[in-house]
């Protein structure tokens, strides 16, 4: 189990993270959503013990991660921008890797790089962006570890690769309970793969919870009213946002659909649909109300 | 594939191997490959000179062991050049080593590696030890294996050698831990280098500022004052001289900055933030105390810098201040790299520039009572005195009762000389030998001073007397290595004090058991020296010396040195054994006798005021004071006069009184040859041979100036 409780962690006068909390279970993929600079890279690395919180403290087991080497072993972050030893190639690295951590497989990484067509010894720092982001993925799942902490992992990958990687990621979820937390700006990818997610937002977890509960939470109706309907009365919906097409009204509410549809109901609808939303719209609605970008 | 799995240390070694590749090359060159190229053709040399003499190599033997146990090591790069080598390498070690911490990116990695902080920083160390410290004791190992090999390592002083190499690993050492704490306190490479360059020299750089300052407002601060200091509290002083000469001063403060240095290295190490890496500073606390002290260090560079040029106090007080402004501009570029909020933190500089000042008012009226201070006589334990410039000049060292009262005395009447002087800057006083450094044994403790002696010594005539007429004064002069040691005497020369010479009278009156023809050895010299010195009373010490002995040797560790010694009339026994039966009419010669010789003529001239006021203007010439001009009528004349006069050395006796206030009358001896030669050159236009009195005053020509005392 990985847990954050009450994380708090400023840069001189700006506070980067603001009592962040979660817990994440063995097996578990947690989707990390977040604006520009709202603090998911700095989360991850707190998580990862490479940053120390100024308040609260993350635990993995009930153990505190910083300055814990066996804590170290047991969790990878695969930082945004991949870090190699100088001139270094993938055999090197795993060279390394199998001096400090016990778990490492040379196999499993030899697997690996076949899977994502990766030059076993040739130097890292001549491969392109995309490619050195498989290394480094590779280089991280051969560890074994019993967290992995992916920061913006899928951006910069291809298609082919970005679904490569959601399968060896939900083989390792079901074969050794591995914890992921997924951050980035990829909603489609994390709709997919996640089974919890959380939006950051100025350094606050807004929300955070199951994918489905999240997705069930948040209905979205297009229908045309019986009568005219005044705003005051829609307000009393607390909708999220509000769309009149002619006679059309498409409402988004934070609502489970049946208690919306009860209060439909209540209108004499000509016509009621419900639409379904991505996270992606969830996510931009969460953030329009908490008055980013408007 | 299947990877050998390594323990993280390995990884480690295998990872820095370079550098051990890089400093086994640096060294071996250094040491083993310059013995290889120089040691044979010495070798050769030694036994050339061997068998010309007729003699072995053993008879070079103290040669040959200082040649390996100092010059042989500093032949390449010098003995400075050494202990830089030592101290850069091992800041550049701990650069490579800890370069991770520049990049954030880099740090990251490290940081993601299942180690705590402590293991990472313990094992990085063990690198430095086995790729930095051991290439240079492999590279020793050559060295000593290239000097077996040419068959010298009987002549090895392993004692030196080894203390030698062990004092400039510790500045290895020294290089490390610098390099350490500043790339832990920073975090770009350039900030790293500029950390290390402030770490290694600003307080030993400031305080020899403040001291250069402070000696132009203290009158009786030593001129051995910073080196004394020095030799005390600074690292790097302390290894430098232990390198030059093992032993020499304590290596304390050396050992005791590697282990703060490094220890604070380690506990800022373990502390240090990722994301501190790509900021100038790496800890923000720091800031305002890097800004206060770099000011303080900034701002008396740029004092000093202004008052060399201008010289005046103003400009020093202007300088310190403009330049903490200066440098606590630059030290917020610097830590913020730019320039919006530059007046923000307007009260540090003011601070640095109120403590600068304060600084130079405390000095200005002694504030804290230096020229003041005395012990007091029970405090006392012993009291050693060393006049300056003396040719012979060595420190006595007074502890008895008797001798310690007179001499507490006199440093009474010194301390109440410069009590008297105003306060204020001056430019120093220029040194003479009248000038006395004393220091006061107090205990444990040692502090030292040095007084002007101008007007004390007209008062301390009596004191003088007891204490150079003391057992505890004789018996050193006895006491010096060479007389415990006459052994170490390689040879003993003589030289009148005179400065009228023909070639042939000069070399009458000298003697060098050199030359084959020298009819006393050193053994007699030193035994007739002894009885001399037992002997000597003040009054023989208010005459001019005679001669100088030059006794030149070797030290105890092969160095070789010279004493000098002044020779009085007095010194029957000494002078005897050097000239035999000819010593009368050398003794005779050498006191006045020459003023006799042909082709001299002595002219004496009286003026209206005091020799003291005569020159102590700059002005060589003072036409308008004189008073009268006399040419000696006979050559017995001439004698009679340079007997009555004393030299202008004799002036600054710093145990007499001095008689140039009461001198008015002034002997000048000339050459006829000398005189003619200006004439012709056209040099000298007013003279006429035929009249002598025609001599211009003084003037360059005379050969010697003389005073007649009281008249």
């Amino acid at each position: 189990m990985l847990k954050a409780d009450h994380i708090q962690k400023t840069f001189g006068s700006r506070a980067a993270l603001d009592d962040v909390s979660f817990t994440l279970e063995s097996g578990h993929i947690f989707g990390l959503l977040g604006t520009n600079g709202a603090g998911k890279s700095t989360l991850l690395r707190a998580m990862a013990g490479l940053l120390r919180p100024d308040q609260g403290q993350v635990s993995l087991d009930g153990v505190p991660v910083p300055e814990n080497p066996a804590c170290k072993q047991a969790i990878c972050y695969l930082s945004d921008e991949p870090a190699f030893l100088m001139n270094a190639t993938i055999a090197e690295m795993s060279r390394m890797q199998s001096s400090f951590y016990p778990a490492h497989s040379d196999d499993k990484l030899a697997e690996l790089c076949l899977r994502f067509s990766l030059p076993l010894h040739e130097r890292i720092a001549t491969f392109s962006k995309g490619t050195q982001k498989r290394a480094q993925i590779c280089l991280g799942l051969a560890r074994n570890p019993q967290v992995l902490l992916c920061d913006e992992t899928f951006d910069g990958l291809d298609p082919v690769m970005r679904d490569s990687f959601k399968r060896v990621l939900s083989q390792e979820t079901c074969d050794r309970g591995l914890i992921t937390v997924l951050a980035g700006h990829n909603q489609q990818e994390m709709e997919d793969i996640c089974d919890s997610v959380g939006f950051l937002h100025e350094g606050k977890l807004v929300r955070c919870g199951d994918l489905d509960s999240l997705l069930s939470d948040v209905q979205k109706v297009q229908f045309i009213p019986g009568e005219a309907v005044e705003d005051s009365v829609l307000d009393s919906f607390s909708p999220l946002r509000v769309q009149r097409q002619g006679q059309l009204i498409v409402l988004t509410v934070r609502s489970r659909r049946f208690e919306l549809e009860d209060k439909l109901r209540s209108l004499h609808p000509l016509f009621l649909e419900f639409l379904p939303l991505s996270l992606e719209e969830i996510f931009i609605l969460e953030m329009e109300d908490q008055g980013y970008a408007k | 594939m299947q990877n050998k799995r390594l323990h993280p240390v390995r990884f480690f070694l295998h990872r820095y191997f370079y550098l051990g590749f890089a400093m086994l090359a640096i060294f071996v060159l250094v040491l083993p490959l310059q013995a290889l190229v120089r040691l044979p053709a010495s070798l050769n040399e030694w036994n050339r000179m061997a068998l010309q003499s007729g003699g072995t190599l053993a008879d070079y033997a103290a040669e040959i062991r200082l040649f390996l146990s100092c010059s042989l090591l500093y032949s390449l790069l010098g003995l400075e050049g050494l202990c830089v080598l030592f101290a850069v390498t091992g800041f550049l070690s701990a650069m490579i080593l800890f370069r991770h911490l520049f990049s954030r990116r880099k740090g990251m990695l490290v940081d993601s590696l299942p180690n705590t902080r402590a293991v990472d920083f313990g094992r990085r160390f063990v690198c430095f030890l086995l790729f930095s410290v051991l290439p240079i004791l492999l590279s020793f190992g050559a060295y000593l294996l290239v000097i077996a090999l040419n068959g010298l390592g009987a002549y090895l002083l392993w004692e030196k050698l080894l203390a030698r190499m062990a004092v400039l690993l510790l500045i290895h050492f020294y290089g490390f831990a610098v390099g350490a704490l500043a790339c832990v306190l920073t975090g770009y490479f350039w900030a790293a280098l500029l950390a290390g360059a402030v770490l290694t020299v600003s307080f030993e750089g400031t305080f020899f500022l403040w001291s250069t300052i402070a000696g132009h407002y203290l009158d009786t601060m030593p001129d051995s004052f910073y080196q004394d200091w020095l030799s005390r509290l600074s690292p790097i002083y302390g290894m430098y001289k232990n390198v030059y000469q093992p032993g020499i001063v304590s290596l304390l403060p050396g050992l005791a900055a590697i282990f703060l240095m490094g220890g604070l290295a380690l506990l800022l190490y373990r502390i240090r933030r990722l994301e501190s890496a790509e900021h100038t500073l790496a800890f923000h606390p720091l800031e305002w105390i890097m800004e206060l002290f770099l000011g303080l260090v900034g701002g008396t560079l740029t004092g000093a810098l202004v008052w060399y040029t201008a010289g005046t106090e103003l400009s020093l007080l202007l300088g310190l201040f403009l330049g903490t402004l200066l440098v606590s501009g630059l030290c917020y570029l610097v830590f913020h790299l730019r320039l919006t909020g530059i007046f923000q933190r307007w009260y540090l500089p003011v601070c640095t520039s109120v403590v600068l000042l304060l600084a130079v008012v405390c000095l200005h009226y002694d504030v804290f009572g230096y020229d003041r201070w005395l012990p007091s006589r029970e405090s006392l334990t012993s009291f050693t005195f060393r006049p300056e410039l003396s040719s012979a000049s060595e420190a006595v060292t007074l502890t008895s009762p008797e001798t310690l009262d007179a001499a507490y005395e006199w440093a009474c009447l010194l301390r109440d000389e410069a009590e008297e002087q105003p306060d204020g800057m001056r430019y120093r006083y220029s040194r003479t030998s009248a000038n006395v450094c004393i220091t006061y044994q107090l205990g444990g403790r040692k502090v030292s001073r040095l007084y002007q002696n101008k007007t004390a010594r007209d008062q301390s005539a009596g004191l003088m007397k007891t204490l150079l007429e003391s057992s505890d004064y004789r018996s050193q002069q006895t006491e010096r290595f060479f007389f415990r040691h006459p052994e170490a005497i390689q040879s003993v020369s003589v030289y009148p004090e005179m400065s009228y010479y023909s070639s042939s009278s000069y070399l009458r009156c000298s003697a060098d058991t050199r030359d084959p023809s020298c009819s006393f050895t050193v053994s007699d010299v030193v035994s007739a020296l002894r009885q001399d010195l037992s002997a000597r009373t003040y009054e023989d010490l208010l005459n001019d010396p005679l001669f100088t002995m030059l006794l030149y040797g070797s030290e105890e560790d092969g160095r070789s040195s010279t004493l000098s010694l002044p020779l009085y009339a007095s010194d029957k026994h000494v002078l005897s054994v050097i000239f035999g039966s000819a010593m009368a009419d050398i003794v005779d010669f050498v006191s006045g006798g020459y003023a006799a010789s042909d082709g001299v003529i002595a002219v004496k001239q009286v003026y209206s005021v005091p020799a003291s006021a005569l020159y102590a203007s700059e002005r060589p010439f003072h036409p308008e004071c004189l008073l009268d001009t006399q040419v000696a009528a006979s050559p017995e004349q001439a004698v009679e006069w340079a007997r009555q006069t004393v030299s202008n050395e004799s002036a600054y006796r710093y145990y007499a009184p001095d008689f140039r206030s009461d001198s008015y009358s002034v002997l000048y001896l000339f050459r006829q040859d000398d005189l003619a030669d200006y004439v012709s050159s056209g040099a000298l236009t007013a003279y006429d041979p035929e009249h002598p009195e025609t001599l211009p005053e003084a003037g360059t020509f005379w050969f010697q100036r003389r005073y007649f005392p009281g008249e």
